[in-house]
């Protein structure tokens, strides 16, 4: 097991994302998503690596959403949770009380919830996900989560995932954010580094001396 | 203190002065971003001045070093609300290896700033760890990971002195000014150190880099500690400590490279604030009506020092010693002008600010912003509890914005970039990048260097420019729209909508072009953290001094702990 920081987590989500092909403004995105679940509780390193790698090399124009008569969906198969999120974030203004937006075929959907955190209107609202089996509320003072088959809440992908905004719930959050890192497994770790890894440009002895532009002796 | 109107907490755009904050086109420029100097804002004198009102105080628990110097030392800091801890590790270390860039495996020194107290247990994990910096992992209770190298001329010199009985040469120390420089400050989550969340509620941590510079201030404590302990393993009969008086003139040193440049970029409503802080408080002291006898005092005293600091600004680059002797220059001209009646005018700061604007070089424009803001701690000296921000507050994009808006808000703060030329090679020789070797950022040549492709989103200029004209392109709405469609336009998308709300938050000039010179973005940080005698090593390296002639642990609560930015008048006893 490793313990990682959160902005470790963050850094190495962002990087991670772009090094699978997203655009930077996304992969700023990822590495929040990822950062907001680990901080929470939620597995977001494994969750954001299995999504990055399930969509290595596929169009952005297959997974982002197209949306019509409040219907978002996919042009290819399955939305992608981050580009979804980023564009509902944009527009979370479309999730007024009592309003309701339907995404068909989401992959890992868990990971939509960091994007209804970032509303301005959170204060007073809930914002509610519903896939399966699951319930996922996300309101100011923290997320609670109805799961009754575990396996549910980190699947890989859901045929419809309901949004809507209502009150906040009578019930305490389940999950808050604490500050103490975030442990997994190490090889979960290596995934996202090995994806991370693709944004760094080799060494050689010439960027060494040019590109750092060091003096010659530390000796003096 | 005489003011033209009623006190104003909390530093905000709309500040109402009668002097207007600086226009961001001016203030934002990196030519001038790279001349400021410490204020009685920077993050070192207002950590300083804590400690003091609230009597922190300092012992050395733990102290096992053997005569080579080889082995662990633990510095306790205790303040009011909790204790946290400098865990030193020295080590011995051939010449060969000793080196300040980051790719370096091996340092004189290493360290952890430890929350709490370590136990032995501890101390053993740490010596597993800190001692591999990169290569090994720390752990939430750690909060900051550094490490130092000697200044071998120096350091040498005074450990044979000290043996022999004798003082070191007052000049040999003015002239290097540090025993050990650091050669990298790790905080906020690092290599698995605590998030800055972790402690950003702690008052004494709440401000930018509290606990990095309370670090860096203990590690001088231990530079100056070793040396002595060498000297007394040397020659126990003879060896003497160093005199308290010349031990304040050593600082520690800091030697840094890219590494820290993007920070400023990547920071953009943490920047504003800095700026702002600054700003408002040069905006206050213009806009008093009159000069206090007290003010005058302490600012024809400051500048005095203020000479004396830049004339014993030693540095081996030819670009910045120009400079220095401008600044020179300035500072004697500005000393020939207070000799006449200036005080005498109505609002004769603001007369001095704007004589300055046409009279001086751009080092000695901004260092007499330092000297205006000096003797106005009242004034401003509370703006420096405002220099934090929730950075995620403007994460989120605002798709609503309707595309039209988005355009005028590039023409408001972007007319820099949208003008530019990005078509031709020396606009964008440049692109940056992170390297394999652990991970550093580097600037690399894009026409002659491999590896543009994976440039980093730093192009602040270019991309916002390539926005603009999409833009125009586009016939949708809103932004939204624009967005799902060209997600390579986000990240700067995202800039645009921070630059609207936080003026300051964008350097205004061309990142990536040949002309560019990355040092002016480590100096601007370094200025706020309080850093002194910058020393280029190269177009992107340098080396600065931290804490020069400030109190020692020891001395905190007996002599002034915020009396030492600017150098004592008096001379070092021979």
């Amino acid at each position: 097991m490793i313990v990682c920081s959160l902005n470790e987590v963050e850094m190495y989500g962002r990087r991670a994302a772009r090094g699978a092909g997203m655009a930077w403004g996304l992969a700023e995105e990822a590495g929040k998503a990822a950062r907001w679940l680990v901080a929470r509780g939620f597995p977001g390193v494994e969750l954001l690596t299995s999504l990055l790698n399930a969509n290595d090399g596929r169009p952005y124009e297959f997974m982002a959403p197209h949306i019509v008569n409040g219907r978002w969906q996919s042009g290819d198969e399955t939305l992608c949770p981050i580009c979804t999120g980023a564009a509902l974030s944009d527009r979370i203004d479309l999730l007024a009380r009592n309003q309701e937006i339907s995404l068909f075929r989401v992959a890992f959907p868990l990971l939509l919830a960091p994007f209804l955190n970032q509303s301005p209107l959170t204060n007073n609202v809930c914002h509610e996900l519903r896939w399966s089996s699951v319930r996922v509320s996300v309101w100011a003072d923290g997320v609670a989560v109805d799961s009754p088959r575990a396996s549910d809440l980190v699947c890989g992908d859901a045929d419809v995932v309901k949004l809507t905004c209502g009150d906040t719930p009578d019930s305490g959050p389940t999950h808050r954010p604490r500050t103490e890192g975030a442990t997994m497994p190490l090889s979960v770790w290596r995934a996202l580094e090995a994806l991370a890894g693709r944004t760094y440009v080799p060494a050689t002895e010439e960027s060494r001396r040019r590109g750092a532009g060091a003096g010659r002796t530390d000796n003096d | 203190m005489p003011d033209c109107r009623g006190p104003v907490k909390k530093p905000v755009m709309s500040e109402v002065s009668k002097v207007p904050l600086r226009d961001p086109d001016t203030v934002m420029r990196l030519e001038r971003m790279g001349s400021f100097h410490q204020t009685r804002l920077s993050f070192m004198r207002v950590l300083l001045r804590r400690l003091e009102r609230e009597r922190w105080t300092f012992d050395r628990p733990v102290w096992r070093l053997d005569e080579a110097g080889e082995g662990v030392a633990v510095y306790r800091a205790r303040g009011p609300n909790s204790t946290c801890s400098l865990v030193c590790f020295a080590h011995r270390i051939e010449p060969e290896e000793r080196t300040d860039r980051v790719i370096a495996e091996r340092w004189d020194s290493t360290f952890a700033l430890v929350d709490g107290e370590p136990g032995e247990a501890d101390l053993e994990r740490l010596a597993g760890n800190v001692p591999r910096q990169e290569a090994g992992r720390c752990t939430q209770r750690e909060l900051v990971l550094s490490r130092a190298n000697k200044s071998v001329r120096l350091f040498e010199h005074v450990v044979d002195r000290l043996a022999a009985g004798l003082q070191p040469d007052a000049e040999q120390i003015e002239s290097v000014g540090y025993l050990m420089r650091t050669t990298a400050v790790y905080g906020n989550g690092k290599f698995g150190v605590a998030d800055r969340e972790r402690i950003a509620n702690r008052p004494e941590f709440s401000g930018p880099f509290q606990a990095e510079l309370l670090t860096v201030w203990l590690i001088r404590a231990f530079t100056v500690d070793l040396a002595e302990h060498l000297a007394r393993a040397r020659s126990p009969n003879t060896a003497v400590p160093l005199d308290r008086e010349i031990r304040r003139r050593l600082g520690v040193g800091n030697s840094t490279g890219l590494g820290m440049a993007p920070f400023l970029i990547n920071h953009p409503s943490l920047l504003h604030t800095w700026m702002l802080t600054r700003e408002s408080a040069l905006a206050r002291v213009r806009s008093l009506c009159r000069a206090t006898p007290e003010a005058i005092d302490v600012f024809t005293r400051t500048l005095a020092r203020s000479i004396r600091q830049v004339a014993g600004w030693r540095t081996v680059d030819s670009r910045q010693r120009k400079r220095i002797g401008d600044l020179l220059a300035d500072l004697e001209r500005l000393s020939a002008l207070i000799a006449e009646d200036v005080f005498d005018k109505k609002m004769p700061w603001d007369a001095l600010y704007r004589w300055g604007t046409d009279a001086l070089s751009l080092e000695g424009q901004e260092m007499l912003v330092s000297l205006l803001i000096e003797p106005h701690g009242q004034l401003v000296d509370e703006l420096a509890d405002h220099m934090g921000i929730d950075e995620d507050a403007s994460f989120r994009i605002d798709g609503t914005m309707p595309r039209k808006r988005i355009l005028d808000l590039i023409e408001q703060n972007y007319r820099w970039a949208i003008d530019a030329d990005f078509q031709g090679e020396e606009s964008t020789a440049r692109f940056w990048y992170v390297s394999e070797e652990k991970l550093e950022p580097r600037l690399g040549e894009r026409y002659a260097e491999p590896g543009a492709e994976l440039e980093q989103p730093l192009a602040t200029g270019r991309d916002v420019a390539s926005l603009y004209a999409a833009l125009r392109q586009s016939t949708v709405e809103s932004l939204a729209e624009f967005l799902i469609e060209h997600p390579e336009h986000r990240h700067a998308a995202r800039r645009v909508q921070i630059a609207a709300r936080f003026p300051y938050s964008e350097i205004r000039d061309n990142l990536i072009s040949a002309k560019m010179v990355p040092i002016d973005l480590l100096r601007c940080k370094l200025s706020f953290f309080g850093a002194t005698r910058f020393d280029p090593r190269s177009d992107r390296w340098v080396r600065i001094t931290m804490y020069k002639d400030a109190p020692f642990p020891d001395e905190l609560g007996q002599i002034p702990a915020d009396d030492w930015a600017f150098p004592p008048a008096h001379a070092v006893p021979a």
